[in-house]
């Protein structure tokens, strides 16, 4: 690859680039898991309402 | 009136929840495929074909992270702003969980404007930090960040605490200006607009375009993971409301 040879400016191109990358996983890393999180969380909450007599799950808040 | 009653009506129904999670979740593989796209045609212009610098050689080429990574900086923290007026005025949950959304990954971008501007600056003007304005006001954008999330996560009630990020998202509008002007009312070391100036762009065809389709590639990519964030956290603050139950179980 020696198109992508920056001679003495390697190093400091490729930090930028590198963590250009890191930046971007983190922001679709992140809300991926708390949405993983978050519909576990609902999941087991319904799960355990669920045997009790009265649950509020559907009882609709207000929507806005 | 017909047509006043419509527009509140449409108004209303966009930012409902459940219809904001229905849209977004459409539009979302649209916006990450071409965001895919313009990177990777982003990267292929700005490190393949874009010619050599013929005074910062190659180091030029930090420019198509570090520019676009600046001025997203800056817009999300403007529609984090704006977003803060509409949360104060119509106290609207929408806008109120769009605007504290915004602040995670605003700060990740100004993280990632400073760090690859001082990564560019090393082998430039052979430092990696002055305390200039350009520098100085972009780093107190980064703090701004930083309050708004831990005044947000310091206030218990998530509506009372909206409020108030709201005003401090407003108060700190005012450094906005200053970062873009910094470069041309202070003597910097950091180098002027070589875009956003009313001649044309003092910047060669073969650059400018790498640059501005990274620019749209970081919009669509802040739009993106923005989405995601707030439909997350639709999900959580709507959990007991039957739409939330419904989407749940037909999974």
């Amino acid at each position: 690859m020696e198109a992508l040879d920056f001679g003495k400016y390697n190093f400091y191109i490729w930090a930028s680039y590198g963590l250009t990358f890191i930046v971007l996983i983190w922001n679709i890393v992140i809300p991926l898991l708390a949405k993983n999180k978050v519909i576990k969380d609902i999941r087991r909450r319904n799960y355990l309402n669920s045997d009790g007599s009265n649950d509020t799950n559907n009882m609709s808040e207000e929507t806005k | 009136m017909k047509i006043v009653t419509n527009i509140i009506r449409l108004y209303h129904q966009c930012a409902s929840p459940p219809y904001f999670y229905r849209i977004s979740g459409l539009w979302l593989p649209y916006i990450i495929g071409l965001c895919g796209l313009l990177f990777a045609y982003g990267l292929y212009s700005g490190l393949f074909l874009a010619p050599t610098d013929y005074e910062q050689g190659e180091a030029y080429r930090i420019i198509f992270v570090h520019v676009p990574a600046a001025w997203m900086s800056m817009f999300i923290y403007m529609v984090m702003a704006a977003t803060g007026v509409i949360a104060l005025v119509w106290r609207l949950k929408l806008a109120e969980i769009v605007m504290i959304s915004c602040a995670p990954i605003g700060a990740s971008f100004t993280f990632l404007a400073l760090a690859t501007g001082s990564i560019w600056g090393k082998p430039m003007w052979n430092t990696w930090w002055v305390w200039d304005a350009r520098l100085t006001s972009e780093l107190l954008l980064l703090f701004l960040y930083f309050g708004v999330m831990a005044l947000y996560n310091a206030i218990e009630d998530r509506r009372t605490a909206a409020r108030a990020v709201a005003i401090l998202a407003l108060v700190g509008v005012v450094n906005i200006p200053i970062i873009h002007y910094s470069v041309e009312w202070w003597n910097t070391l950091h180098q002027g607009p070589t875009v956003t100036k009313f001649d044309k762009p003092s910047i060669h065809l073969s650059m400018l375009i790498p640059l501005l389709v990274m620019a749209v590639a970081f919009k669509l990519f802040f739009i993106a993971s923005l989405f995601m964030r707030v439909r997350t956290e639709l999900l959580r603050r709507e959990q007991n409301s039957k739409w939330v139950n419904t989407l749940l179980e037909s999974k």
